[in-house]
């Protein structure tokens, strides 16, 4: 085909002018924001200033910038660690439960998550399902306290994050050849040495590309937060939103958000420069 | 080697084949079933020590079961497996003195030639030196020097399966197993990786047990050769053995071009020395007389098995001492270069393939399509076999 076809041009054309409106635009707007001065009445004042970079730059912000970090780590962490083994399973089951059990991931979507954080309250309020459960049987005296303490932030963020670190890992171990560990066995590693020497840097790009689809929405789900932890646990992501809503401090919020996105795009970039294993040279191949 | 067994299981160990004294593998009544299809029937095998031994047999025969029996990937619902005088039965693969060169060679992507010949050798915990010095032999051994910091997709398909036997090779283990390992090679690669298989077996001086659905490829490699077909051993020997003396029509039809021939028993001969038979051939109403291995009771349908190159053609009818010979008609001929097949249709509607080496100055061995001719064999090159209907 010589002439680029009609389709072509409108689902890329389409696509880019929706990411040039709705994404690159209001970036912009944001970055032009947090250069500019605070003004009670009309959110922000038409002249250039780095207030904004500067009430930033005190402790507060680092001390919920670095906590922010943290939570995310142990979200992503926290993730990799079911989700691996759940991958692994779901990528070795026979076709037809596989599907199943891919939908039953793929559903929790067609939710608003919101609402999905709101129904976890009902599981782990005083007199919720988890409770009532380990009541029934036995297994606690009085009800655990989890709803409106950190923890109860750490399970909605997990529940929320954790698709999106299963999808990637099984495509990735989907891909990995079982005879490849029988390979390994047949040539004297047992379980571990065969997991740690051939699956686990075979499904390397899986894991980079599950942690940072959960690292990084981690950093901003601020709904979770303000559901589940009472507005006692703030995350990046509150943070810029008291800025908005609250403290009405635009050029603050703005900054942060900068901050934030600046941190997301270097991640990126190390994940790309990581590479999903070296690029072939299609010279050397065949030779 | 110690000999730590027999263990419990005395009785299915007298039921079994004797263990020979230099078997480095045996088998005793091993059974295999997947999801209640059985699909290894008490199969019991000795390997010698130092052989190049063969599982032969169509896709399906359960050859690579029983090469992933002794692999310890699998473990058999019944009897029992010895490997350098131990009974491995239960004892996983990692643990196992043997190694595997698998069919699509299953080498390491994500390593280098060198890393993946080393990796058996770092499982084991080899000194540094060591380990270098012994894969730096296994890769000259193979002729891959040079390659040692490629990657497998890096490398051609031959050069990937020398990877995949110096990676196995390497461990020096008791038995080296080879699961299909050229059936991915075009067939002038094939040839020379055979030779160099063979070679490379005399060298290292282990035994190898391979697994293959090709007849000439078992035949040019092996000491001896298992036939398998549907879960059960057809017959064990040597290739010369089991081309010559078929035991059954399936081992017959399995290995090489036959032609069948019908026939029936109108007694024996006792007075020859090879126990005659005294048979009417198809195609021919005089009697003839038949070597055969066995007795056979009067009346009996038997087949006459024959080689293509067992068989003659002749442009005239031949003299009565020349044996029984069989009218027909010539299908077509083909030339191959050095043979020359000649399809025929017998008077009885069988057909027949006759090969000869070509000799172009030999008038006899001009026919052409649409001429009559007759068929005769050399004597005493037949085999006699029980009409089983295979």
């Amino acid at each position: 085909m010589t002439r680029p076809s009609f389709f072509k041009v409108a689902a890329i054309g389409g696509t880019a002018a929706w990411l040039a409106v709705f994404a690159l635009l209001p970036f912009l707007l944001i970055l032009v924001v947090s250069f500019l001065a605070r003004d009670p009445s009309s959110f922000v004042a038409p002249s250039f200033s780095l207030e904004g970079y500067a009430t930033i730059g005190d402790g507060a912000f680092l001390r919920i910038f670095l906590d922010s970090l943290a939570w995310a780590a142990i979200t992503a962490a926290a993730c990799l660690v079911l989700g691996y083994p759940f991958a692994y399973g779901l990528a070795r089951l026979r076709t037809k439960r596989k599907n199943l059990f891919l939908l039953l991931i793929i559903i929790p979507f067609w939710t608003n998550s919101l609402i999905r954080t709101y129904a976890l309250i009902f599981i782990l309020k005083a007199q919720g399902l988890l409770n009532t459960l380990l009541l029934g049987l036995g297994l606690v005296d009085q009800p655990l306290e989890i709803l409106y303490t950190d923890t109860a932030v750490l399970v909605g963020l997990i529940y929320t994050l954790l698709p999106f670190m299963i999808l990637p890992l099984y495509s990735s171990i989907e891909k990995l050849d079982p005879r490849l560990l029988e390979a390994a066995k047949d040539l004297g590693a047992g379980r571990f040495r065969a997991f740690f020497a051939v699956s686990l840097p075979l499904t390397w790009p899986g894991i980079l590309a599950g942690t940072m689809l959960t690292f990084l929405p981690a950093l901003g789900m601020f709904y979770v937060a303000d559901v589940l932890g009472g507005a006692k646990s703030l995350l990046i992501g509150n943070f810029i939103k008291n800025q908005f809503l609250t403290a009405r401090d635009w050029p603050t919020g703005s900054a942060a958000s900068v901050v934030l996105t600046g941190i997301m795009i270097l991640l990126l970039l190390f994940y790309g420069g990581s590479g999903k294993g070296a690029p072939r040279k299609p010279e050397d191949i065949g030779a | 080697m110690t000999r730590s067994f027999p263990s419990g299981d005395e009785k299915s160990a007298r039921r079994g084949a004797r263990v020979q004294n230099d078997a480095i593998i045996s088998l005793e009544n091993v059974s295999q079933q997947f999801d209640g299809t059985t699909v290894l029937h008490d199969i019991s095998l000795s390997v010698k020590n130092r052989e190049f031994f063969t599982l032969l047999g169509p896709s399906g025969c359960g050859k690579t079961t029983i090469l992933r029996i002794l692999a310890g990937f699998e473990t058999p619902t019944s009897g029992r497996v010895h490997i350098g005088g131990r009974d491995v039965t239960s004892l996983p693969p990692n643990r196992r003195k043997v190694n595997t060169v698998f069919q699509s060679y299953a080498l390491f992507p994500h390593m280098t030639v060198f890393e993946n010949v080393a990796f058996g050798l770092r499982m084991s915990r080899t000194p540094k030196a060591e380990l270098q010095a012994r894969v730096a032999e296994m890769l000259h051994m193979v002729e891959l020097e040079g390659l040692e910091g490629r990657k497998p997709q890096q490398l051609s398909g031959g050069q990937q399966q020398r990877v995949a036997i110096a990676r196995a090779a390497v461990n020096k283990p008791l038995v080296l197993l080879l699961d299909e390992p050229l059936s991915a090679l075009d067939a002038k690669l094939r040839k020379q990786m055979q030779r160099e298989l063979k070679h490379l077996q005399r060298r290292l001086g282990i035994t190898f047990v391979f697994v293959t659905h090709d007849q000439e490829e078992a035949f040019s490699l092996s000491d001896r050769v298992v036939v398998m077909d549907q879960g059960r051993i057809e017959q064990v020997g040597t290739p010369i053995e089991v081309y010559e003396e078929p035991v059954n029509l399936r081992v017959a039809k399995f290995v090489g071009e036959t032609n069948i021939l019908d026939a029936e028993v109108l007694g024996q001969e006792m007075t020859c020395p090879d126990g005659s038979l005294k048979a009417r051939v198809e195609g021919e109403e005089r009697a003839c007389l038949l070597k055969a291995k066995r007795p056979f009771g009067e009346g009996c349908r038997v087949k006459v098995v024959l080689r293509p190159e067992d068989l003659i053609v002749h442009s005239h009818r031949p003299s009565a001492e020349a044996g029984l010979s069989l009218e027909g008609v010539v299908d077509e001929t083909i030339y191959k270069g050095t043979t020359y097949d000649i399809a025929i249709t017998l008077k009885t509607g069988k057909k027949l393939l006759v090969t000869e080496f070509f000799d172009e100055d030999d008038e006899k061995m001009i026919v052409a399509a649409g001429q009559p001719v007759f068929v005769t064999w050399i004597k005493g090159w037949e085999v006699v076999l029980p009409d089983d209907q295979a």
